[in-house]
Order: structure tokens, then sequence, then C-alpha cells
């Protein structure tokens, strides 16, 4: 299974001019993400976690350091990675004029991809996603939770080789969250993609993904690395388990140390 | 899949938003004939008040004498009213385009909005009838100073809201088509030009109402024809009702204009206001 990275970080740091100085943001993240692969980036809040995504997906680049996206065989390093990833931001952001399909195939449809065949698409997955009968709903008829699946939808249909989550659950209650947690683990076996997911949530990122990045506090550098090896297909069942425990003990350790939370 | 457990609060959810359909044909009669009988209270009122009183018809007509006037001059008041429509029209038409045109330049260009805005502004505190005869000495005594005087008084509430549409739109928005790879076109087209038409429409009601204003103004200040320049023939030879007449003409004029707008926004904007049926009903808090 181990193959060349999809997606390979290198000591990249990030900096703002900010008033008299500058704000520098990340300091030095490196990480790696294999095909196939879902890697979890945790850190305290405010450590910079989106900005890592921001420079992935190509809104921004690094004030140092590398990103190469190595995709169809060719890399794209500075300024060509803007579409060529899927972003999923941690706001739903559906366009309210547009149906629950009009918003599905927006990726598509930027792509040149025409619109009887973009549909399509979207219309074979519509079950999959929990949306079938609600094709021509308006956003502000669904609930949180389906209204994120939208979103989701939008951004498998993209069809790009690399997904980036940002805390795609964070605004939901924790009920519907664990329903969506054991959905993304069912969805995620079937479509193979390769994806980065944001989480400031211990327990979703070792139940999600192959690996944990766990990054410092701002400036952010990659304090420890976690492969999670728990089983595929994994189920919710398994975060009661001691290895379970144990790693997420071992992970609160290093992100209770950046906040200088006592330890009892 | 997991379907099933998806499918039910969903659809309990959609199924609210129709309510039952006889309490909202009872809500939408009684919303128009409540109005409706408000004011044949109020003019029934007037009515009796000038009878009772004797009130002479050159200082306030009856309603039932302005309703005389109004057939007695139809022809007359149709003539003037093409007029006044062929103004208010041709106004609204360039205050639309320079209103559009200008809130573009203020979202897209930084120097417009610094230079411009503020002067948009600044135009709106010059009082309209202060400059309109000064219009007809530089173009003339035509249709064209009338249709100026209308484009400036409702040009303004279309640029203010749409620059303020356009310069809504969420920026994470923006940043989540452009990682999909669109192009800023696609993002002004597909994002931007959607999200401000409720703004847009908010401002092209109001100057809806506005214009027909301004058609009137311009054509106390000078004209030949329209139902402004009618209403000043017929005040000072006490032709009392022709002057309510004209009145009642302009405000039908206004509303039909008015109503025209709102129901091109109903047919562009049939989410914006599902979304606000949503609202009332409480689905989405």
């Amino acid at each position: 299974m181990a193959s060349e990275p999809v997606l390979q970080l290198t000591a990249v740091a990030k900096a703002y001019a900010s008033g008299q100085g500058e704000l520098r943001v990340l300091q030095d993240v490196s990480l790696a993400v294999r095909r196939g692969e879902l890697v979890s980036l945790i850190g305290p809040s405010g450590c910079g976690k989106s900005t890592v995504l921001n420079v992935i997906a190509g809104l921004e680049e690094p004030t140092s350091g590398s990103v190469a996206l190595s995709t169809d065989g060719t890399t794209s390093s500075d300024g060509q990675r803007l579409g060529r990833v899927a972003y999923m931001p941690q706001k739903d952001l559906l366009l309210p004029w547009r149906t629950v399909l009009g918003n599905a195939v927006l990726g598509l449809e930027v792509q040149g991809v025409g619109l009887k065949l973009a549909r399509q698409r979207a219309e074979a997955l519509l079950d999959t996603f929990g949306l079938s009968g609600f094709a021509q709903e308006y956003p502000h008829n669904l609930s949180g939770g389906m209204r994120q699946r939208v979103a989701f939808l939008r951004t498998i249909l993209a069809d790009k080789p690399l997904v980036l989550l940002d805390e795609p659950f964070g605004a939901l209650d924790a009920l519907t969250r664990a329903e969506m947690q054991a959905w993304l683990l069912d969805l995620w076996a079937g479509v193979g993609r390769t994806g980065v997911l944001v989480t400031h949530d211990v327990e979703e990122a070792l139940l999600l993904s192959h690996r944990v990045y766990v990054l410092s506090a701002r400036p952010a550098r990659v304090r420890q690395v976690v492969e999670v090896p728990l089983p595929w297909p994994r189920s919710r069942r398994m975060a009661a388990t001691t290895e379970f425990a144990a790693l997420k003990a071992s992970i609160l350790d290093v992100l209770w140390d950046q906040a200088g939370v006592l330890h009892a | 899949m997991l379907k099933s457990a998806w499918d039910q609060p969903g659809a309990t959810e959609v199924a609210q938003a129709t309510p039952a359909a006889p309490g909202r044909w009872r809500a939408a009669i009684w919303q128009w004939l409540a109005p409706l009988l408000l004011l044949a209270a109020l003019v029934g009122l007037w009515e009796l008040l000038v009878r009772v009183f004797q009130t002479p018809r050159w200082l306030l007509p009856p309603p039932s004498a302005i309703g005389h006037a109004l057939a007695a001059n139809s022809a007359l008041l149709a003539r003037h009213a093409l007029v006044t429509t062929q103004e208010v029209a041709a106004g609204f038409a360039v205050a639309l385009a320079t209103g559009v045109g200008l809130a573009l330049a203020i979202a897209y260009w930084r120097v417009a909005a610094r230079a411009v805005y503020p002067l948009v502004i600044a135009s709106q505190t010059i009082p309209i009838i202060a400059i309109a005869p000064l219009l007809l000495v530089w173009v003339g005594y035509d249709l064209r100073p009338k249709v100026i005087v209308v484009a400036l008084i409702s040009f303004f509430p279309i640029v203010v809201n749409m620059a303020d549409g356009l310069r809504a739109v969420d920026p994470e928005m923006v940043n989540m088509l452009r990682s999909l790879g669109a192009s800023r076109w696609q993002v002004f087209r597909k994002v931007q030009v959607p999200g401000s038409l409720p703004y847009l429409f908010s401002g092209i009601k109001i100057a809806a109402a506005a214009s027909v204003i301004g058609a009137v103004i311009g054509e106390w200040v000078g004209a030949s024809a329209g139902l402004g320049y009618l209403m000043v023939q017929a005040a000072p030879r006490f032709q009392t009702s022709l002057v309510f007449a004209a009145v009642l003409v302009l405000s039908a004029l206004g509303i039909a204009l008015f109503l025209l707008v709102a129901g091109a926004e109903r047919l562009a904007l049939r989410w914006h206001h599902s979304a606000k049926r949503a609202k009332a009903l409480d689905l989405n808090p």
C-alpha cells in the first residue's frame, strides 16, 4: 500500500505582516499524505490549522518551505494548486439560491462539465449522501446535518484527488456529529479518496484517520505524529478499547501541555 | 445505507413549510381586504364631512366630484399620463444602468470606492428642486430635463443597495469557489451577482416610488405636457377636482410601477421568498 505521497509539506512556514512586526502563524509544518489515506491535523484553537489547509489548497502561498501536490503523475508546486484540491470549509457555504442539486454540481460546473452530465452524476450519489427526495429543496429547508452532507457531496463531486475537510462536523450537535462520523467512515471506504481532516476533537481524529499530526500553539509546529493502529473498517465501538484510550491520553497530554493545563 | 435514518427528520421539516391551504387563502384575502376597507371608510368619511360642512368645491371637492372629474377628463388625463410615463420609464432605465454600473465600479475598484462613493452620497444632499430649473436652461424644454431629474432621484438607492449587496458576499464563499478552480468571472457570475440581487431589488423598489415624484418635479418647473403640468395648469383655475384626479392617476402610476418591480422580483428571486417564508414559519431559527 505504501506509495509515493500525494501531498508533501516540507518545513512550511507562514507569516503575515501585521501592525509593527509580523505575525508568525506556521513555523515548521511537515507532513505527508499517501494515496487513500485520511490524515488528521489537531491542535489548540487558533493554532493555524485552517491556514495549513489554505496553503495546501493554494489560496495562500507559504513564506518558506514547500508544498508538493502529486496527482496523475504531475507535481504542482507554488501557484498551481488552485483547482486541484477539493476544499470543504467549516461552514457549509451552500448558495441559498441554488437547490441541493444545483449546489452539488457547482464544482463540476466550474470545471466546464456539461450541466446535464453533472446533474446525472449528482443524482446518482444523492442516495449515498442521504439526500434522495431532496434534490429540488433549497438549503434553508434542510437541517444542519443535511446541509453538511450537501457540502460534502459538492466536495466529493468536484472530483479532485485530494479532499480537505476543515472541522466538517464542528457546528453540529453531538448526536448528529456521531452519526455523521459513522457515515463518513462508511463513505470513505467507498470513494477511496485521499484527505486531510482538521479537527479539535481527539476522538474524531483517531476514529477517522490513518495518522494524526498534533500541532503546537501558534506559531504551529508538528509536535507529535501518531500512527493510528486501529484496524479497518473502523467503528465507533473501537473508541471503548483500552488501546484507543491510551492513544487518546497520549495526544491529550501533548495538547494540554501546550495549553498549560495542569496535569492531575 | 443510512438513508432511512436521515430521511425522517428532514421530511417532517419540509412538510411544515406548506401550511394548511384554507388558512393561507383566508390570510391572503384579509391582507388585501384590510387596507381596502380602511380606504373605503376614509373616503366615505371625507364625502360625509364635505357635504355636512358644505365645503366649497374649489377648496376641497368630495370624492364623488373627483370621480366625476376623472371620468369626464379621461382622454385628457390619459394623454398627459402617457407623457409622464415616458419620462418615468426613460429616467428609470437611465438610473438602473448608471446605478448598476456605478455599484460595480464601487465594489470592485478601490479607487472608485474612495472617489465616487462620497460624491454619490453628496449628490443626494443637493435639493433636486433647486437644480431642476437649471436643467431646463441647460438641456431645453423637452423630455430630457425630466428624464434627468427622474434619473437623479432614483439612481441613488440603486447604487447604494447594489454596492452593499456586492460587498456583502461571504469571502469564504469566494475562497471555496476559487479553491474549486473557479475564475474571477465565474465567482462574479455564480456568487456575487445572484447574492446581490435581493439588495438590487430593494433599491429598485425604492427608486420606483421616487421616480414618479421626480417626473412631477421636472414638469412643475417647466413643461408643456404631463400630469405635473396639468396640475400646475388646473390649480390656479380652481379646477381642484381635476388636480385631485391627476394625483390619483399619478399614484396609480407609482403603484403600477412598484407592482411591476415586485412581480419581477418574485420571479427572479423565488429562493429568497421561499427563505423568507421558512423564516416566518420558524423553520430555521
